[in-house]
């Protein structure tokens, strides 16, 4: 079938500076959470990619030569500034890094804990010069940006998930005492991007509906939230990107409360749900499902998905990005990745036609 | 002074309200007045814990919530358990539990792992990031009568299909049940992998394990 897929006209760069100025694009933006998949372009394991700036930022360039996504970058992730803290990673050769040993097994040694410096501890020196290895390659055509995970996951990276979640009852203080830890962390790395001229996103799955309550998020998780998004604000002019994974039905006002220009969702979320209560007030990106549908799915299935998303949310008020739920397995395939992009080229195409979302 | 039931409804309020120190209590109460541990676990512990995951569902609870619950179960359990008068001749249903290769994250797992060990199951929790051979090396090794698989993470589904295989190829398929369950799961994805069951939660999980094991003939 002769889908009439143009090819981009104008670079992301090109794309968001006509945006921000009201002026006309070409087509919506799209940026799929594409993450450690960049390994397999480079053919090189998983393991030996997040240890090296060189081979995550050849990665990098490799996944937005292929695929021209809106955004491109690195960033210390989920477990990274606690990694920095003394949590310790495990990383398997061909697959995600996740927490082996959180540093906090109790609280006695809390006073041993200090804020990082950016540019010595853990991997973090490693991702402030990858971001400058892809900015010298790419940054004329894309912006470049630094994913960080929020202060509650961070938090649970350093206590043991359980442990954490059990202390957000018997023993609130100490919680609090690390979120204000971890916070003081983050911002050190996030000054540190943005003193090279790049924006930091935030992704926070842990504090997701899906584990604790509205009331819990509001407790502990949004303040420091906030100051994450307060510091973002200050540094680059606009509030990051926030991905929560999960349920989040019952704090998309705290997100934006939060200071989030974009609110990045789950596929379990419903768009058309998201828009009425604050597309007036933030940017939606989401939610093609990562696994059934890019990773197993083929083109006609993520075209039907791209044009469900896009009928829902592609007038929202303040605006729209096309893109996947969750991050990407590993092995998405490549063609369905293109897939993605395309659709926003054939369906997210200005002036956007509701008649063909059907 | 407490009549016995008014000590098994302090065993469920003390799971439920997430109260330790209740329970405990309640626990050694009940020894005092020789109420039988196991009635103790089943008509006390066990219903606050069902309680507790009805305020689950109704999302007044959430997993903070039931972490703490369970906790004061343990609680209960640690003064009860070395008092359970066990038949010697009724050996109880064996399962195996464990989280699929390439997943840690065990809140699930180790909810499921409480209410079926409580249930009257004898278990065998192989943990997190559980290689799919090990699964079935520890099936074959203790003759498990269920298999209950968790995973948190849609990357790592196929997994529970490839064990299944596994079983099939060792020729054990037929004399384990095998459950499955964890955020993405459904029945849809249970039947489609061939698994015998799918529960949506802990409660849930202990009363399909029973069914399957009596479909088996095995006593629990």
């Amino acid at each position: 079938m002769n889908y009439g897929i143009k090819s981009d006209q104008m670079t992301p760069k090109e794309r968001m500076t006509a945006f921000a100025a009201g002026k006309e694009i070409d087509r919506i933006r799209c940026m799929p959470l594409i993450g450690d998949h960049a390994c397999r372009l480079i053919g090189v394991p998983v393991a030996r990619y997040h240890h090296s700036a060189e081979l995550m930022a050849e990665g990098q360039i490799a996944v937005f030569r292929l695929y021209r996504p809106d955004g491109s970058g690195v960033g210390p992730g989920l477990f990274g500034i606690a990694e920095a803290m003394g949590t310790k990673l495990k990383f398997p050769e061909d697959g995600a890094p996740y927490v082996d040993q959180p540093v906090l097994q109790d609280w006695s040694n809390f006073s041993t804990l200090t804020p990082v410096d950016p540019y010595k501890d853990g991997r973090l020196p490693l991702y402030l010069e990858t971001l400058q290895l892809i900015n010298q390659e790419i940054g004329d055509q894309v912006g470049v940006g630094s994913s960080v995970g929020g202060p509650f996951t961070a938090a649970a990276s350093l206590r043991g998930t359980e442990n954490f979640l059990k202390d957000l009852r018997r023993n609130p203080e100490m919680v609090h005492a690390l979120l204000q830890l971890v916070t003081e962390s983050a911002l050190r790395y996030i000054d540190a991007v943005c003193d090279l001229g790049f924006k930091p996103s935030i992704s926070e799955p842990t504090a997701s509906g899906t584990l604790i309550s509205a009331k819990q998020f509001r407790e502990f998780a949004k303040p420091y939230l906030k100051m994450y998004a307060d510091r973002i604000i200050e540094r680059c002019g606009s509030g990051p990107m926030l991905h929560i994974c999960g349920n989040t039905n019952r704090i998309w006002p705290d997100m934006v409360e939060i200071g989030a220009t974009i609110l990045s969702l789950d596929n379990i979320i419903d768009l058309a749900e998201a828009k009425e209560v604050v597309g007036h007030r933030a940017c939606l990106a989401g939610n093609v499902k990562p696994i059934d549908t890019l990773m197993k799915g083929n083109r006609e299935q993520i075209y039907a998905e791209a044009k469900e998303c896009l009928r829902k949310t592609y007038d929202s008020l303040k605006g729209y990005i096309l893109s996947s739920g969750c991050g990407l397995a590993l092995d998405t395939p490549r063609e369905n990745i293109m897939a993605l992009m395309d659709a926003a080229r054939i369906y997210g195409r200005y002036p956007i036609d509701p008649e063909k979302l059907v | 002074m407490s009549n016995n039931q008014e000590i098994l409804d302090k065993l469920a309020r003390g799971v439920r309200d997430m109260d330790e120190e209740l329970t405990v209590a309640a626990a050694q109460e009940a020894l005092q007045k020789n109420i039988g541990a196991l009635q103790a676990i089943n008509e006390g512990l066990v219903t606050g814990m069902n309680e507790a995951g009805s305020l689950y569902n109704a999302e007044e609870y959430f997993v903070p919530e039931l972490l703490m619950c369970s906790d004061a179960m343990y609680a209960g359990l640690d003064v009860l358990t070395p008092h359970i008068e066990r038949s010697n001749e009724v050996s109880r249903a064996k399962v195996v539990i464990g989280v699929i290769e390439g997943d840690t994250h065990d809140i699930g797992k180790n909810l499921v792992k409480l209410m079926v060990e409580v249930g009257g199951f004898e278990i065998y929790d192989l943990g997190r990031d559980v290689p799919l051979a090990s699964f079935v090396a520890k099936v074959k090794e203790v003759k498990a009568d269920v298999l209950c698989l968790s995973t948190l993470m849609s990357t790592t589904m196929e997994g529970m299909a490839e064990v299944i295989e596994l079983l099939r190829k060792e020729g054990l398929r037929e004399q384990v049940a095998v459950m499955v369950g964890g955020g993405p799961i459904s029945q849809a994805f249970a039947d489609r992998i061939g698994a015998d069951g799918y529960s949506e939660n802990a409660i849930g999980a202990v009363e399909l394990a029973r069914q399957l094991v009596a479909q088996k003939g095995v006593a629990v």
